[in-house]
């Protein structure tokens, strides 16, 4: 397997032009590698922004704006960073004056579906607490659907830098280095900040998950 | 280190952003201390619960709206602005050629002067109901078409972003191999050893946690569907039992972190499970979260009967990899390269040893990986190779007696 693959590999990267490249070549008024760009970052930062917000929504409209923002910053892009924590840096920002600017809304939707669909067919990972049971169990699809509500909202209850930096960290699962970018702080206040956000999140969620499945 | 202390280092310590020396003393206290163990639970609990959030994917005309926007968006800043003036401009101008028209027809004489002031009148109202209708009213109709689609998103579920089988670059495998294999954390590769209090629960958890993210080939994600991935768990497990049950995948590096904070708890949830039963908690590795550690270190010699097998990992970074646990809880590059200078202390000397031995036996293999290494990390989100390691003795087996005499006996549930 790994011949066959580290082959696709070197293909694939003979064949595709890295962000670099396509930054570049925007910058110099090809809109098409922007288009490309988009096309790479849109469901991270789309995730990303869905987290911060609370809305797929004001997600979508964030998400627009901040590239649209990046396409006329492109110039600027300094090349020691990369597209993604250059982009993201603009979505955070964007995110929060747009909160700041009185837009910011109470979270209103649910991942019910989504919970739903995947804990269908006996949900092999029902995660931990499935630990014990091999069939479908229904009242644990249920409270699988209900933990993530949960967590959504405990998520939404955070301070936003809190909420941006489990985001970064958990759910984009970026190293300590790039959120530093991304957030323009040195890497050690990440880590004390993102110890404090989960933290603060941990005593939102515990008592509401309930203590350990058995 | 007193509670507060060691609580202060957890998020990092599951980050694996600790030093092996402040690792350890976590690890220390927390095989002492009930309420930091709990506190260190729920921390991993809720870290994992972040994790396994659903991803969705961005609203399908997302790129077309940026792009449509694209074409009037001014290469210099405030372009909406700028944007409206524009056309509230040109609607004067239209207006007043329009009008001109008209008077000169009419009274071509005092065509001017009029046709000046109308257009200035009709200049501004222009402009408004531009703003209402095309400007930012026109964004608003798009908005509303936005939406809609984000109303209707697509979940693309699981426990980590955009998980599809497609996505897998290499072939996923469940082999068995044999031997204890040290937790290697080469450029681009990670490998997970689960905490073995109870290997078996470990590895169902794993197995779900894998086939919930789609990370499975189709095949397996069938069998893992239909509990029988697990089932076989058990024959697999007596018939090797002195022997390493393997899940091999590949991950966008983004997606380890959810991969690992789900078997935290995992792992978590096996060593409560051990204590439940009454078993004295091992100060060691067993019985906490940990997700990357080097094994007991009579196990070390026995890497390098797998070493083989992982040569394909492009061990691109030797002392980094020697502080295996660090490393391979760190999984980025970024990480792996600056570990090297002080991280491997004495206390890596045995991994280092053991990597040594690794070493010759991938030597052949070698040669492409270097190069493959570099084109994954030129890729923006290189892959990661990710395996995970489940110990299925209770206790490892010395690579001595590699026969079924130290097996373990019995299943422990």
């Amino acid at each position: 397997m790994s011949e066959a693959s580290a082959e696709l590999r070197l293909n694939e990267a003979a064949v595709k032009r890295t962000d670099a490249d396509l930054a570049t070549a925007s910058s110099a008024g090809d809109p098409a590698a922007f288009g490309e760009l988009v096309l790479r970052h849109q469901d991270r930062a789309f995730n990303l922004a869905l987290r911060l917000t609370g809305s797929p929504e004001d997600a979508a409209d964030a998400v627009q704006e901040a590239f649209l923002k990046a396409y006329r910053g492109m110039p600027s892009f300094r090349r020691q960073s990369s597209f993604y924590t250059w982009l993201f840096r603009i979505l955070v920002n964007e995110v929060r004056s747009r909160r700041r600017s009185g837009s910011a809304r109470v979270l209103s939707f649910s991942l019910d579906a989504a919970g739903g669909r995947s804990a269908e067919r006996g949900d092999p990972a029902e995660g931990p607490a499935g630990l014990q049971s091999n069939g479908p169990d229904p009242s644990e699809q249920a409270s699988l659907a209900e933990r993530r509500q949960i967590v959504e909202e405990a998520l939404q209850s955070l301070e936003f830098d809190q909420r941006a930096i489990i985001a970064l960290r958990d759910i984009e699962g970026r190293d300590y280095a790039e959120i530093a970018e991304v957030l323009g702080c040195p890497q050690g206040t990440v880590k004390s900040r993102l110890h404090r956000a989960r933290m603060a999140l941990k005593d939102v969620l515990a008592p509401k998950l309930g203590p350990a499945p058995q | 280190m007193n509670c507060e202390k060691v609580i202060g280092q957890f998020s990092a310590y599951l980050d694996g952003q600790l030093t092996v020396a402040e690792r350890e003393a976590v690890r220390s206290h927390i095989a002492d201390c009930a309420r930091c163990r709990e506190e260190l639970d729920a921390l991993a609990r809720t870290v994992y619960a972040v994790a396994d959030l659903p991803r969705l994917r961005a609203p399908a005309d997302l790129r077309d709206q940026v792009m449509s926007n694209l074409d009037r968006a001014a290469p210099a800043e405030a372009h909406q602005p700028r944007w409206r003036m524009y056309w509230g401009a040109a609607a004067a101008v239209g207006f007043a050629v329009v009008i001109m028209l008209l008077t000169r027809q009419a009274t071509p004489r005092r065509a001017g002067p009029e046709a000046v002031a109308l257009a200035g009148k009709n200049a501004e109202t222009g402009e408004v109901a531009l703003a209402e209708r095309g400007g930012s009213g026109g964004a608003k109709g798009a908005d509303e078409k936005l939406l809609r689609k984000a109303a209707n998103v697509e979940p693309i579920g699981g426990t980590a972003d955009s998980l599809k089988a497609s996505q897998l670059e290499a072939t996923p495998v469940a082999t068995v191999s044999s031997g204890q294999i040290v937790a290697i954390a080469p450029v681009s590769s990670e490998q997970i050893v689960l905490p073995s209090a109870n290997p078996r629960a470990a590895y169902f958890n794993a197995v779900r946690v894998a086939a919930k993210g789609g990370w499975l080939p189709a095949e397996l994600q069938k069998r893992a569907a239909d509990g029988e991935l697990l089932k076989s768990a058990d024959a697999e497990q007596r018939a090797h039992q002195d022997q390493v049950l393997q899940l091999a995948f590949s991950l966008k590096r983004s997606q380890v972190p959810a991969l690992r904070n789900a078997l935290a708890v995992a792992g978590l949830q096996a060593a409560e499970e051990k204590n439940d039963r009454g078993e004295e908690a091992q100060p060691t590795n067993e019985g906490v979260p940990s997700l990357a550690f080097a094994p007991a270190r009579r196990d070390l010699d026995s890497a390098s009967n797998v070493a083989p097998a992982e040569s394909h990992f492009g061990f691109k970074d030797r002392s980094a990899a020697a502080n295996p646990a660090t490393a391979a809880a760190n999984a980025p590059a970024r990480a792996a390269m600056k570990a090297p200078e002080g991280a491997a202390g004495a206390e890596a000397a045995a991994p280092r040893q053991s990597m040594a031995l690794a070493q010759k036996k991938a030597g052949p293999a070698e040669a492409a990986t270097p190069q493959q290494a570099q084109k994954a990390e030129a890729a923006e989100e290189p892959l990661v190779q990710v395996t995970l390691l489940f110990p299925l003795a209770e206790s490892p087996v010395p690579a001595a007696a590699p026969a079924a005499g130290a097996a373990n006996s019995g299943t422990p549930e």
